[in-house]
C-alpha cells in the first residue's frame, strides 16, 4: 500500500515529548525519521520511567519507546565544534526538520531554521517551543501541563471553588505535536505545488487556547463560560456515576425527551422511581433528586452492564477506561490498534496505534524505538556518506558520540 | 505562522462537508484555512450552537440538502462526522471499495466506522470517558475532603474529543492528498476518536504497556508539579532538573533552609521532595506571583501563571503575537477569538460563508 510520505526523510531533533510526537506521528505515516541524540546528553523521555522489568537504564524506558518507534537513532555531539557542518550536510538530504527546543538554543548552535533552510530551500522546518518564538515570553520555559494553566484551560475543568484543575495528562505537548505534525503535511503538499520549503512556527500555548476557541469568545463577549465538572445546560442525566468495583464509574448523557423516557424506564425496570419530569427544565429543577436515583442504580452494576443496557436503547453511556481497560479493550484490538513490536533490551510490547488508518494510504506503527545510536552506521555512512575513515575520526573525537 | 509566506496546502481541493458536530466543522475549518474550497452540507439536528457556527463555518459556503448527492460526485474530499449508520444512509461511501477513484472520503467517529462499537450512541462526556483521560482528571487534593482517587472523574472543557477528531481528519486529509500526488486512486480515512486520544494517553499507558499486568490492574495517578497560593493567586512550579531546583532556591534566596539544599544533588532533592516542599509553598505564600513567574522564568525555572479567560484575553504576549482575529457573531457584532494556529493564512472572512472570497465558492 502506498504512503504519502514515502521517501520523505525527517530530522527529528525533538527533545522529550512534544517535538517526539509530531515526528513520531510522521514516522506512522510512513516517513524515515532520523532522531538526532547524544550520549552526552540524553534525551529526558530514555530517563524518565517508568522502566521495564523496574530497571532504570536509558535503554528501558516506555514513555520513549512508545513516542519513539519507527524511528532510527544517531549519536551527534551538538557541542562539538564540526558537528554543525554535518548537522547542514545532513539537511540537505532531508525534507523536514522538527525541533521542540526553548528559541535560544539552535541558533546559540549556529543552526537557527534560517542556516538550515538556506542550505536547503525545499526544507520545511517546524519549531515548536512553550510559547513561539517571538513575543516577550519568547524565552520562557514549560513542560505541557504548565501550558494548561496559561492558556486557562485549567480555570474552566472542575468545580466552581476548585483551584485549577489539570487535565490527566500534559495535555499541550501532544496537541502541540498533533497541530505540528499537521503543519508539516500542509506545508509538504504546498511544496508539491510552490517548490518551496517554509518554517513553521508554532506556539504550543497557542495550541491549547486553540482549543477553547468558542469560550474565549464568549468571555470576550461577556457570556458567561461555567467550570464544565460533569454537567451540560442542554441534558440531564449527564454525568459521571459510580459504579459497583473498586474506583469504578460510567459516563451517561441523556439527550432529549425520548431519551429520558427510554432512560427513566430503564431505571423504573429496576424499582428506582425517579421524578417524571417529561421537560429538560423539570429535569435540570430536580437534577439533584435525579442524580441520587441514577447514581444509586449504577452503583449496584458494573460498568460495563449500565453500557449495555443503555446502548441497548440507544441512550450514550460508557465505562470511564482506565489506562489498563484500553489496553486490553475487545474494540481496539478488533481495530488493530495495540500492535506488538519487538524492542533490544525490552523485548515484546504492545504500543498504541497511529492516530488514523489509512485506506489506500497506509499508517502504522513501523517498528520498535531504537537503541541510542542504533542507526549511527546507517545515517553517517549511506545518507551522510562518510568513509570508514572519516566515521572512525568522528568516533575518536568524540563527535559521533 | 510562517517566515515568509501563509501556506496554501489545501489549495485547488473541493471539500463537501457533512458535520453533526465539531469534528468535521473543525476539519473543514482547518482545510479552508489552508485554501480549499469549502461547501457545508446542512444537518438536521446539527449539535453546533450559534458561538460554535460563527467560529467553526468560517470560510465556507452551505448549499441545501437536497443538491448534496449531485456535488458528492464533484468533490475531491468528503468530510464527514455522521454516525456511520447516517454515513450509510446518505450513500456515503463506508469502505474503500465504494469510494470512487478520484476521490478522498473521510470519517471522524467516536469510535471509527469498523468495530464492535462502532454503531455505538456517543456524546461528548461518553466520548472522553473511553479515551483514556477522563479516569486521570481528577479533583486535587484538598485538605479534610476525599482523596482525589475516590472523587469523580472530571470533563474536560469545550468538546475536546472532537476537536482532537478534527485535527486528525484534517491531518488524515493531507495525508490522503499528499498519497494521491504520486499513486492516483480511492482514498478513505477512519479517524476514531477513541484512538486519538488513546494515543495522546502515553504517560499513563506506558506503565501498563511495558510491565506485566492483568486486566483491571490499579492505575496511580500521574505525579506533577506543585500548584501552589502565591500572596495574590495561584502559581504553577514543576522542577524537574538540577538546574530548575538550584533556579527556584536562587530565587527564593537564603533563608534559612533553601541555602542548604541548593547544594543537594537532584537525587537528594527528589528524595526528600515531601519535606522541601511546604517550606516552598511557605515561601510562595508571602511572594507576589508575578514576581515568580517572571523572576523565576529569568532563572530557567518552568513556573506558569495560571490564567481566567479574561486572563487569556489580556495577556499581551499573545497580543504582541498577533494570535487574535476577529469573528462575527449572530448579532452583527465581531468578538475577538483564537487564529488557527500555524495554519491560518489570514484569508478567512470574520463571518460565516465564504461570499466575501470570490474563486472560494463551490458550487458557483
Amino acid at each position: 500500500m502506498s504512503s504519502g510520505l514515502s521517501g520523505i526523510r525527517v530530522l527529528d531533533l525533538g527533545w522529550a515529548w512534544a517535538g517526539p510526537f509530531a515526528a513520531m506521528i510522521l514516522a506512522d505515516l510512513g516517513a524515515d525519521v532520523l532522531k538526532l541524540e547524544s550520549a552526552t546528553r540524553i534525551d529526558r523521555l530514555r530517563l524518565s520511567g517508568p522502566f521495564s522489568d523496574n530497571v532504570m537504564h536509558h535503554e528501558r524506558s516506555g514513555f520513549f519507546g512508545i513516542c519513539n518507534r519507527g524511528k532510527k537513532s544517531f549519536t551527534l555531539n551538538l557541542k562539538h565544534p564540526r558537528a554543525r557542518s554535518l548537522v547542514l550536510d545532513l539537511v540537505a538530504r532531508c525534507d523536514v526538520v522538527v525541533e521542540n527546543f526553548a528559541p535560544r538554543v539552535l541558533p546559540s548552535l549556529g543552526i537557527d531554521a534560517s542556516a538550515l533552510r538556506e542550505r536547503n530551500p525545499r526544507l520545511v522546518v517546524l519549531r515548536m517551543s512553550g510559547y513561539g518564538a517571538t513575543g516577550p515570553e519568547r524565552d520562557y520555559v514549560s513542560y505541557g501541563d504548565h501550558l494548561l494553566y496559561a492558556a486557562g484551560a485549567a480555570s474552566v475543568t472542575g468545580a466552581d471553588g476548585d483551584p485549577p484543575t489539570q487535565l490527566g495528562i500534559s495535555y499541550g505537548d501532544p496537541v502541540g505535536g498533533l497541530y505540528g505534525a499537521l503543519a508539516v503535511l500542509a506545508a509538504l503538499r504546498d511544496r508539491e505545488r510552490s517548490g518551496r520549503g517554509t518554517t513553521i512556527e508554532l506556539s504550543q500555548v497557542e495550541g491549547v487556547a486553540s482549543l477553547l476557541a468558542t469560550s474565549l469568545m464568549a468571555t470576550d463577549a461577556q457570556l458567561p463560560v461555567m467550570r464544565t465538572v460533569d454537567k451540560s445546560p442542554d441534558m440531564h442525566p449527564h454525568g459521571f456515576y459510580r459504579c459497583a468495583g473498586q474506583d469504578a464509574w460510567v459516563a451517561i448523557a441523556v439527550r432529549g425527551d425520548d431519551g429520558w423516557r427510554r432512560f427513566r424506564d430503564l431505571l423504573l425496570t429496576d424499582k428506582f422511581v425517579v421524578p417524571e419530569s417529561p421537560l429538560l427544565a423539570d429535569r435540570l429543577a430536580a437534577a439533584a433528586e435525579i442524580d441520587r436515583v441514577v447514581a444509586a442504580w449504577s452503583a449496584q452494576q458494573s460498568p460495563w452492564t449500565v453500557t449495555e443496557r443503555c446502548q441497548r436503547d440507544k441512550i450514550a453511556a460508557f465505562p470511564v477506561l482506565t489506562a489498563p481497560d484500553l489496553v486490553f479493550d475487545d474494540h481496539l484490538a478488533a481495530r488493530g490498534f495495540f500492535p506488538i513490536v519487538h524492542r533490544a533490551v525490552v523485548g515484546p510490547a504492545p504500543v498504541s496505534g497511529p492516530l488514523i488508518k489509512g485506506y489506500g494510504c497506509a499508517a502504522s506503527v513501523k517498528g520498535p524505538a531504537p537503541l541510542l545510536g542504533e542507526h549511527n552506521d546507517y545515517v553517517f555512512k549511506q545518507v551522510l556518506e562518510l568513509t570508514d575513515e572519516a566515521y572512525g575520526q568522528g568516533l575518536a573525537e568524540g563527535l559521533i558520540a | 505562522v510562517t517566515d515568509d509566506r501563509p501556506l496554501r496546502g489545501a489549495s485547488g481541493i473541493r471539500v463537501l462537508e457533512f458535520s453533526h458536530g465539531l469534528a468535521a466543522a473543525y476539519a473543514g475549518l482547518i482545510l479552508a484555512s489552508q485554501g480549499a474550497r469549502v461547501c457545508r452540507v446542512p444537518i438536521e439536528g446539527r449539535n453546533v450552537d450559534q458561538l460554535q457556527a460563527a467560529y467553526y463555518d468560517r470560510g465556507k459556503v452551505s448549499t441545501s440538502p437536497g443538491s448534496a448527492a449531485t456535488l458528492i460526485a464533484s468533490a475531491d474530499v468528503i468530510l464527514s462526522d455522521l454516525h456511520p449508520a447516517d454515513a450509510r444512509a446518505r450513500s456515503l461511501p463506508t469502505s474503500i471499495e465504494q469510494v470512487p477513484a478520484t476521490q478522498t472520503v473521510v470519517h471522524i467517529t467516536p469510535f471509527g466506522i469498523t468495530g464492535p462499537r462502532a454503531d455505538y450512541v456517543m456524546e461528548d462526556i461518553t466520548e472522553w470517558a473511553a479515551g483514556g483521560l477522563a479516569y486521570a482528571t481528577r479533583r486535587l487534593d484538598r485538605a479534610g475532603e476525599p482523596e482525589a482517587s475516590e472523587s469523580s472523574p472530571l470533563l474536560a472543557h469545550g468538546r475536546q474529543p472532537e476537536l482532537l477528531g478534527g485535527m486528525a481528519g484534517a491531518l488524515g486529509t493531507f495525508f490522503a492528498l499528499l498519497t494521491r500526488e504520486h499513486d492516483p486512486g480511492p482514498r478513505m480515512i477512519d479517524a476514531s476518536r477513541q484512538e486519538v486520544q488513546a494515543a495522546m494517553a502515553q504517560a499513563i499507558l506506558v506503565p501498563f504497556i511495558w510491565n506485566s499486568i492483568v486486566p483491571g490492574s490499579p492505575q496511580a495517578r500521574t505525579t506533577q508539579g506543585m500548584l501552589l497560593e502565591a500572596a495574590d493567586g495561584h502559581i504553577y512550579i514543576r522542577a524537574v532538573e538540577l538546574h530548575h531546583w538550584r533556579g527556584l532556591f536562587e530565587l527564593i534566596g537564603d533563608n534559612g533552609w533553601s541555602a542548604d539544599v541548593a547544594s543537594w544533588s537532584l537525587e537528594m532533592i527528589n528524595a526528600n521532595k515531601e519535606a522541601i516542599a511546604p517550606l516552598i509553598a511557605l515561601w510562595a505564600a508571602q511572594t507576589p506571583r508575578d514576581y515568580i513567574y517572571h523572576e523565576g522564568q529569568k532563572r530557567g525555572l518552568p513556573v506558569a501563571m495560571p490564567r481566567t479567560l479574561d486572563d487569556v484575553l489580556a495577556w499581551t504576549h499573545l497580543y504582541e503575537r498577533g494570535f487574535w482575529t476577529h469573528v462575527a457573531v449572530h448579532d452583527g457584532s465581531t468578538v475577538r477569538a483564537p487564529a488557527l494556529p500555524v495554519l491560518d493564512a489570514g484569508e478567512l472572512p470574520p463571518e460565516r460563508g465564504a461570499a466575501s472570497h470570490p474563486g472560494r465558492a463551490w458550487p458557483e
